[in-house]
């Protein structure tokens, strides 16, 4: 059995050894002269698109789009040169996000990793400067340094292996290299002679950025108490396979116009073009990013309000908390679209809304419930839905939050057939990950007695019906809570009539493997 | 066909300026439009979470913001003085969320205790609000919207000019929709009634010169209704 790290370091190490021999076998077959006055606007500009990621639509990761520059510089000068304005843009970058980190570190700004959303940094532009320019090195700078300096080596080599090999392929596929007369005589004739052999080393190219980064996070995964085996390996590469596959795919299609574009004008005006270019693409970057922000403000506005508003209950906060997190990491598992990841933290939060409009009398009690009562009490998903109805933004989530409480095989509240009884998947991961937190949740687990509105605890073992502080009426019976193992069991014995199998199935799995909280280890 | 495609410059500078002409439009005036919109949506759904609990039926906060408005403007406030008594109109009552559902049905009086309780909802909306940056504003005629002009109103028994004029605006707003519709402890009147229990108050309760406008507003919407 071995060590997961070692399988790592070793992984890497048979990786960098591979790039290497790779570029000394294309040198040996195809010696080329390496221009570096030509590479050097080209180095500049992958390295400003490395250090300006654009945010996507979807929040969660910020997308460097060096790729078309780096094809144009292997549309133009060869792959050799390609690979190399790929490794010596990706060193550049490096060397200029490293110092940042260090120097955002000094000042304070680490713990805002999505820099852009801090107020601090907004009225900070020099700070705001720095953090951006650090990027994904925030954090990472507490290395030793000769881990940063593996880690370094081994993207750099495997990014300029991707894009040599992928160029390597074009060249043998027939692809001609762009020049000025080449452009100026494109015709519907000549056009098919060059997007063929691109369209190739397209597919090549995403192939083994999709494989190999596949790969990587493969072992990553590999779990600490069994150590790395074959099988879970080859496992763990297809679901990275899958995830990986469409997203890159589509990205590289949608930019893979742009290499041209990058080009052809490259060849007709020189570095010059660059800068015509960039003004629109920072203005876009822009654009994108302020969107987002204006968006992320908008639903911060909505939990937040529509989390207060749940705060009859002191314990409310952190239930709604857990069950939004809970729900997000399991709609992440599940492999939903980003968009609906990202909207699920929001139902999670606002899912029991619609419980303003149920009495506290009727909530607190803690004697049987009369069959009236229990029907207040079923009508609050609907309610919830009620009030969710009219944000066109979040539209998304009504169902989810009024199928909250339908079960699997159509029992539950409310009442109505949606879908012949197909409660939508989100609204059955809510379900799962509200049950869960209710049945685990340790308010009560060291503390017998604490009042609800003050949070007094009395010295002893007392109990008594009103806070000797503050006099509210103690409002809520706990019981125990079951243990994380008990909890599974339940959801296992409720797996196909309450919850959805699928989303069972996906949740042991994700525990198993991250545990219960993030954070917590 | 012309055997040239296309001449790779003028398209490629087109191209960049219509991407930044586009960009530039959306940034300054179609994303702030849209955002506008949608936060006046979040906060007709806020309201109609405290309406969920307060009387069980949705409306009563969007009407009382259009009458709001419609005085407001013809009072002649300001562009943005406008959206935020239309905000405040919105989430006045959004404090309620804190007061137990018995006592927001009680069809008897309320005892001392209870009305320290239910005149709580004021202050405990206004400090909500001001959590919120782009709500913060709104957290004074929140907090007011209990005033009466002669001083006798809550939390802090301003009187006349002190209270600030949306506040004053809101007070008749909410009181007249209040009537007109049904309620667990009353039926609903018709406006002439209700309007003629406001005329006895202006002075005592509300600021003269608002309520003027206000029943010139209800009068010739009573009559274009008719």
């Amino acid at each position: 059995m071995q060590n997961a790290r070692q399988v790592f370091a070793n992984y890497r190490r048979i990786c960098n050894a591979t790039a290497i021999a790779a570029g000394i076998i294309c040198y040996l077959f195809d010696p080329q002269p390496l221009r570096l006055k030509d590479a050097l606007p080209f180095i500049a500009l992958a390295a400003a698109m490395e250090l300006s990621p654009v945010l996507l639509r979807d929040a969660y990761s910020e997308v460097a789009v060096t790729f078309p520059v780096l094809w144009a510089a292997v549309l133009l000068a060869g792959y050799q040169t390609g690979a190399f304005v790929a490794g010596a843009s990706l060193l550049t970058a490096n060397l200029i996000a490293f110092p940042s980190a260090v120097l955002a570190a000094k000042w304070g700004a680490l713990s805002v990793p999505n820099s852009w959303s801090s107020s601090r940094t907004r009225r900070r532009p020099l700070l705001s400067l720095v953090t951006r320019l650090a990027g994904n090195w925030t954090g990472r700078h507490e290395y030793p340094f000769s881990y940063v300096l593996t880690l370094l080596a081994y993207n750099t080599l495997a990014y300029v292996m991707h894009v040599g090999i992928a160029g390597f392929v074009y060249t043998l596929v027939g692809g001609k290299l762009l020049n000025k007369q080449l452009i100026d005589n494109l015709s519907w004739s000549t056009l098919p002679g060059i997007l063929g052999p691109f369209f190739v080393a397209l597919i090549v190219y995403v192939g083994l950025d999709v494989a190999h980064y596949s790969a990587h996070d493969a072992i990553l995964n590999v779990r600490k108490e069994t150590g790395f085996s074959w099988r879970s390996f080859a496992l763990n590469w297809r679901m990275g396979v899958r995830q990986y596959l469409p997203v890159t795919a589509r990205n590289y299609a949608f930019l893979a116009p742009f290499s041209f574009f990058l080009a052809a004008m490259y060849s007709l005006w020189g570095p010059f073009s660059f800068l015509v270019l960039l003004i629109p693409f920072y203005a876009a970057k822009n654009t994108l990013r302020l969107t987002m922000d204006q968006w992320r403000t908008y639903r911060d506005t909505i939990t937040t309000l529509g989390t207060l508003m749940q705060h009859y209950h002191p314990y409310t906060r952190g239930h709604l908390r857990r069950v939004a997190e809970l729900s997000e990491r399991l709609a992440r598992e599940l492999q939903m679209p980003p968009r609906t990841v990202m909207l699920m933290a929001d139902a999670g939060m606002l899912h029991d809304i619609g419980k303003v409009g149920v009495s506290e009398e009727i909530l607190d009690k803690t004697e049987q419930l009369s069959e009236e009562e229990w029907d207040i009490i079923r009508s609050h998903p609907v309610k919830g839905a009620e009030i969710l109805r009219h944000l066109p933004l979040l539209d998304q989530i009504v169902d989810w939050v009024k199928y909250h409480h339908k079960w699997a095989n159509g029992l539950g509240y409310p009442e109505d057939n949606i879908n012949n009884g197909e409660v939508p998947l989100e609204a059955a991961i809510i379900a799962v990950a509200d049950a869960f937190d209710a049945m685990t949740d340790d308010r009560e687990n060291s503390i017998d007695w604490r009042c609800d509105s003050c949070g007094f605890v009395p010295e002893n073992d007392e109990r008594p019906d009103e806070c000797p502080k503050c006099k509210a009426p103690k409002r809520r019976l706990y019981r125990k809570p079951l243990s994380l193992d008990q909890a599974i069991d339940q959801l296992r014995r409720g797996s196909g009539t309450q919850f959805h199998p699928d989303v069972v199935q996906a949740f042991v799995t994700m525990i198993d493997r991250d545990g219960v909280r993030l954070n917590a280890g | 066909m012309p055997d040239n495609l296309l001449n790779i410059q003028s398209v490629g500078l087109g191209i960049a300026a219509i991407i930044a002409a586009a960009c530039i439009y959306f940034s300054y005036f179609a994303l702030p439009k849209q955002m506008e919109r949608a936060y006046k949506d979040a906060l007709y759904t806020l309201a109609a979470a405290v309406e969920t609990k307060d009387s069980g039926t949705i409306g009563h906060a969007r009407r009382v913001a259009d009458y709001a408005v419609a005085v407001a403007s013809s009072l002649g406030v300001s562009k943005n003085e406008l959206r935020i008594i239309e905000y405040a109109a919105l989430l006045r009552d959004i404090g309620k969320v804190n007061v137990p559902h018995a006592l927001l049905n009680k069809t008897g009086p309320l005892t001392d205790e209870e009305w320290i309780i239910m005149k709580s909802h004021s202050t405990l909306g206004a400090e909500m609000v001001s959590t919120v940056p782009f709500l913060a504003d709104t957290a004074d005629l929140i907090l007011h919207h209990h005033e009466n002009w002669d001083g006798s109103g809550y939390p802090e028994g301003l009187r006349g000019e002190e209270i600030p004029l949306g506040s004053r605006i809101l007070a008749i707003a909410t009181d007249y929709d209040a009537m007109v519709s049904n309620r667990p402890y009353h039926q609903a009147m018709q406006p002439e009634q209700a309007l003629e229990i406001i005329k006895n108050d202006i002075g005592i309760k509300y600021d003269p010169k608002v309520a003027e406008v206000f029943l010139n507003f209800i009068n010739g919407k009573t009559q274009k209704a008719a």
